[in-house]
């Protein structure tokens, strides 16, 4: 693009400006977490006394590997399904004509709008009723879903061009054939978009997980790592540790995912 | 190269319009049977609706059940039927009245404020180098969790916080700023601005991969400068993106509650200014066991962002 | 298409896969409500807790170890509750998979009594004799709802005065202030130095021992009514508000902290009002600090205080309710409070285990006197509504130069409004 040439200079000062603004706390956050316990409420501390120990404590005295692979099982289930259920309801939405086609994804809007406070308990004695707290299926099945992904898929399906779609149906694709074979092809940066939100949402979801287990050795990653914030001794450096350490794996994620954000066949292919 | 731009609907996001039976498309009937269609439409959205139908609609329902009742989930059998009385007494409930004008100002200003941002990311990120490390830099406090984003913000907003002695050096003495009724939702504000744009920017920049290069390049040989492709292309092919962005952000600025409950310790102080709507809902449904209450809090909650959704939709659909 | 549904089934297969290698196989899938009979007529028992610190649940493990060397036919499982308790428990509680005993704290345990949630303790009670004379009348009062006892306190807290020796020798003062009198004294000279006098939120849980000191009283128990409004709550309140006024008081807020500790600790206050709990975190945290506790300030002789507790109580849907009372009377009798005592975690709800307790930790002397004098932090079945509407007038009473009559009066309407 060569519209923006002449402000070069000034659009990267402004990205690195923003990029400290939103990489500050980040770094302090590290810088807390490599505080000694006995210097935690002093601003600034000495490179010296900086320690690892925070990160050592968590890893040796709980039983972190346990909790990161519950996660990690979690967080991965629910990614799946919900890539599968969201696409193909945000593609019938976006293109398939059916009855009641508005109301119900109406319906699905509806949903999100209600405050899931008061979901919580009808849910959990539901669940409960299933005999399904303390167990992978209580952690993943209810989640498999989400609306907010089912809205973003729609919109983006629409705006895939449909010439493709038409042309795939004249050689006689079925709809299945379509979706799977044109038009998920199609949509990368959606998929990416989706991959990362899900599992994002997942990896530091807390309100559920901490209802819904109820033994140590069921905690996903955010219910384990929250015992630290004691009642009156939150030790900032043992939090901020554990922060840092639930968010690194999903850096990675991120990290791998976003390379998926390019342009894809939708444009090029109809050059 | 036409094909893509011609495509641009007017119909952005209206699903109502087509269930109302318009025809949605200049599509032809291309001898598929559109009871097929409807059947393929029907199936594949059948996990969701499962999904829907067996986790979410039974509670929603209850909850909506119980809004009519004094209700105690630990007291089920005493529950006591008031009709509408719930719903009568929120518009005498100065709390609630309160944490509904709050929540209202805050999604005033945090939506424009963090749609705009997100965009103008977006723009940056997709155009300059280095592009990994911005974009990881930028979607960094949304990967964050709420309770340290808040911490680190407590921090840099307290009486000698950064801000603090960052004005100290213009002369200027500031507050506690979380602790000031006059500052504190400002503070959410900004906390809930900084720590979520991230995710929007990447919905943009996702949506910003849709639009062919091809139109921009017929643009610039006829001429247009940078602004009017801003003005004329990217924006209007965006809209979709857009309106998914502006709902998303007002159902979540309407329901905000993690940055309120951390920052506030939980009571929506300092007087009552950082109390939201769903806030309440929590202390009335989890610390004074009002439930029926608090269903009937989160009732008008749902009226007014389906409202705001449908002007939403309304204007955004009309637009053009 | 196929391929891809094979592709994402594998995918699917390979994290089950990782699933079942994922530590040690009993994920809890099937003792998720460890109630249940076990072989050889062996009991399972559910323990339900939070932990404000990992040595808070070390010494739970060691007395339930305690407990089953003693009585080999009961397993108990401890429950760790990360989240906020009272959302936790409440969706628990009502499906009926609570833990078959639990941690109760004082503030909301008349909620939870009057709803029919907790087991009545009172003929188990007779049935295996439990000395229940020896614990502190005021902490066993508030686990008692209409005649009935729900549960024992476990341990208790009160509130005394924590000191920064060097910050109050820079003013000149050489023995901290023992009523609320002399402290306006000294408070004058640590402002006139530039040191914060006192920390304290605008927090009835700190506060109301002064509206109690000269004469009031928010709370009549007998009716479990708000009683907000009586003239006789002024005066105590006023004085409260008038020592934030004249500067002598700052709330942890204003100091950059969301409670006294972290201020104190820096030295950035020469005084701060909290309990027991505050000695961990200075010993961790402030190590060069030379500090004193002393008692609360009284007031012409009155020496209120405000008593936190909890009590074990037991779920009504227990299914071993003699094995869930045996276990309650274990944690909450003399051998566990001995090793509560040794810890040094809590003051012993015992008075006789309170002795040992200061011989081991005399530092503690003024909050064990303390709960001589004190009243739980409870108000009945208004609760947490009674504590907002009263904590949020309070707090524009300060912020806005309300006075105190203003601030009551405030308080009871708003009480009104928020309750149906």
């Amino acid at each position: 693009m060569t519209h923006a040439k002449n402000f070069r200079p000034l659009l990267y000062a402004v990205a690195i400006l923003y990029a400290c603004v939103s990489l500050l706390p980040f770094v302090w956050s590290v810088y807390t977490s490599l505080k000694p316990t006995s210097d935690i409420y002093h601003t600034f501390v000495p490179f010296g006394h900086l320690t690892l120990h925070s990160y050592s404590d968590i890893i040796n005295n709980f039983p972190f590997l346990r909790w990161l692979c519950n996660s990690v099982i979690v967080a991965t289930i629910v990614t799946i399904g919900n890539l599968i259920v969201n696409t193909l309801a945000g593609y019938a939405f976006a293109r398939l004509r059916f009855p009641f086609k508005g109301a119900l994804f109406y319906l699905f809007m509806a949903v999100m709008m209600i405050p899931s406070q008061v979901l919580l308990v009808p849910i959990y004695i539901m669940l409960a009723k299933l005999g399904w707290i303390n167990t992978y299926q209580g952690l993943t099945v209810p989640f498999l879903m989400n609306a907010m992904m089912i809205f973003l898929a729609r919109q983006f399906f629409l705006g895939i061009p449909q010439e493709l779609e038409e042309a795939a149906r004249m050689d006689g694709l079925s709809h299945w054939g379509i979706f799977f074979r044109i038009v998920l092809p199609l949509s990368r940066p959606l998929m990416a978009t989706m991959t990362i939100f899900t599992f994002q949402g997942n990896w530091n979801s807390f309100l559920w997980p901490v209802l819904l287990t109820t033994s140590d050795d069921m905690y996903t990653l955010p219910v384990g790592l929250n015992s630290f914030y004691g009642q009156y001794d939150a030790y900032w450096n043992s939090v901020m540790a554990g922060v840092l350490l639930l968010t690194l794996p999903m850096i990675l994620v991120f990290l791998v995912f976003q390379k998926h954000f390019v342009k894809g066949i939708s444009t090029t292919g109809l050059k | 190269m036409s094909m893509g731009t011609s495509e641009t609907p007017t119909l952005i996001g209206r699903p109502s319009v087509e269930a109302a039976g318009m025809p949605p498309r200049k599509r032809k009937p291309l001898g598929r049977n559109q009871k097929d269609e409807a059947l393929a439409g029907y199936l594949f959205v059948l996990p969701a609706i499962a999904s829907l139908v067996v986790f979410l609609l039974g509670p929603i329902l209850v909850a909506f059940y119980i809004s009519f009742f004094n209700f105690n989930f630990l007291d089920p059998e005493n529950a006591k039927f008031v009709g509408l009385a719930n719903y009568w007494h929120l518009f005498h409930d100065p709390q609630f009245l309160r944490a509904l004008w709050n929540t209202t100002l805050y999604s005033l200003g945090v939506v424009p404020t963090q749609t705009v941002l997100a965009l103008f990311l977006a723009l940056i990120v997709n155009q300059i180098r280095g592009k990994t490390f911005f974009r990881v830099a930028y979607y960094l406090p949304q990967v964050t969790s709420t309770i340290a984003v808040s911490v680190m913000f407590i921090f840099i907003f307290s009486q000698q916080g950064l801000l603090n002695q960052f004005l100290h050096l213009f002369g200027i003495q500031g507050p506690t700023y979380t602790n000031d009724p006059k500052f504190a939702l400002a503070s959410l504000m900004v906390m809930a601005i900084w720590s979520t744009s991230g995710q929007f920017m990447m919905i943009y920049l996702a949506g910003l991969q849709d639009i062919p290069d091809e139109i921009y390049e017929a643009a610039a040989l006829d001429g247009a400068s940078g602004w009017r492709m801003l003005r004329y292309i990217t924006i209007p092919s965006l809209r979709r993106v857009t309106f998914f962005v502006v709902v998303m952000s007002l159902i979540g600025t309407y329901q905000v509650f993690d940055q309120a409950y951390v920052v506030s310790g939980g009571d929506g102080g300092p007087l009552n200014s950082t109390m939201t709507v769903v806030l309440d809902v929590f202390t009335k449904g989890f610390k004074t066991m009002q439930m029926g209450y608090a269903s009937a809090m989160a009732f008008v909650l749902f009226f007014i962002i389906l409202i705001l959704t449908l002007i939403q939709h309304y204007i955004m659909g009309r637009e053009k | 298409m196929l391929k891809k549904w094979m592709a994402v089934t594998a995918a699917a297969v390979a994290s089950v896969g990782v699933l079942a290698g994922c530590g040690s196989g009993n994920s809890g899938t099937n003792d998720n409500q460890a109630s249940g009979n076990g072989q050889g007529g062996s009991v399972n028992l559910t323990l339900g807790m939070w932990s404000s610190s990992p040595a808070e649940k070390q010494l739970v493990e060691n007395q339930l170890k305690a407990f089953e060397q003693a009585n080999p036919n009961i397993h108990v499982k401890v429950e760790v509750v990360t989240g906020d308790y009272l959302q936790t428990m409440q969706p628990r509680l009502a499906s009926h998979t609570a833990p078959d005993v639990f941690y109760v704290d004082a503030s909301y345990a008349p909620q939870l009594e009057s709803s029919g949630v907790l087991l009545p303790l009172d003929d188990y009670i007779q049935k295996d004799h439990v000395d229940i004379q020896d614990f502190s009348p005021s902490l066993l009062k508030a686990f008692q709802w209409q005649g009935k006892t729900y549960g024992l306190p476990k341990d208790a807290n009160s509130l005394a005065i924590e000191y920064n020796k060097d910050l109050l020798a820079k003013a000149g003062i050489h023995t901290p202030p023992a009523t609320w009198e002399d402290f306006e004294k000294d408070a004058a000279l640590l402002k006139a130095k530039g040191i914060t006098p006192l920390s304290m939120p605008i927090d009835v849980a700190r506060y109301y021992p002064v509206v109690l000191d000269w004469g009031g009283s928010f709370y009549d128990a007998n009716n479990n009514k708000a009683t907000f409004t009586d003239a006789k709550n002024q005066s105590g309140l006023q004085f409260f508000i008038d020592n934030f006024h004249k500067g002598y008081i700052k709330t942890p807020k204003d100091l950059g902290a969301d409670w006294a500790g972290p201020p104190f600790a820096q030295g950035q206050v020469a005084m701060v009002a909290e309990g027991a709990w505050i000695i961990p975190a200075l010993q961790q945290t402030a190590k060069g600090l030379h500090y004193g506790v002393t008692d609360f300030f009284t007031h012409y002789g009155k020496s209120a205080n405000m008593l936190y507790t909890v009590s074990y109580s037991i779920a009504k849907s227990t299914k071993h309710p003699d094995e869930a009372a045996k276990l309650l009377f274990y944690l909450t009798g003399k051998d566990a409070q001995k090793m509560t005592a040794e810890s040094g975690l809590a003051i012993p709800s015992r008075q006789s285990e309170q002795g040992d307790f200061l011989q081991k930790y005399p530092d503690y002397k003024a909050f064990v006197d303390g709960l001589k004098g004190g009243t739980p932090y409870q108000f009945g079945t208004l609760g947490q509504n009674f504590v907002d509407a009263i904590n949020k007038a309070t707090e524009a009473g300060v912020l806005q130069n309300q006075s105190a009559a203003d601030v009551l009066k405030q308080a009871d309407q708003t009480l009104q409004t928020q309750t149906q």
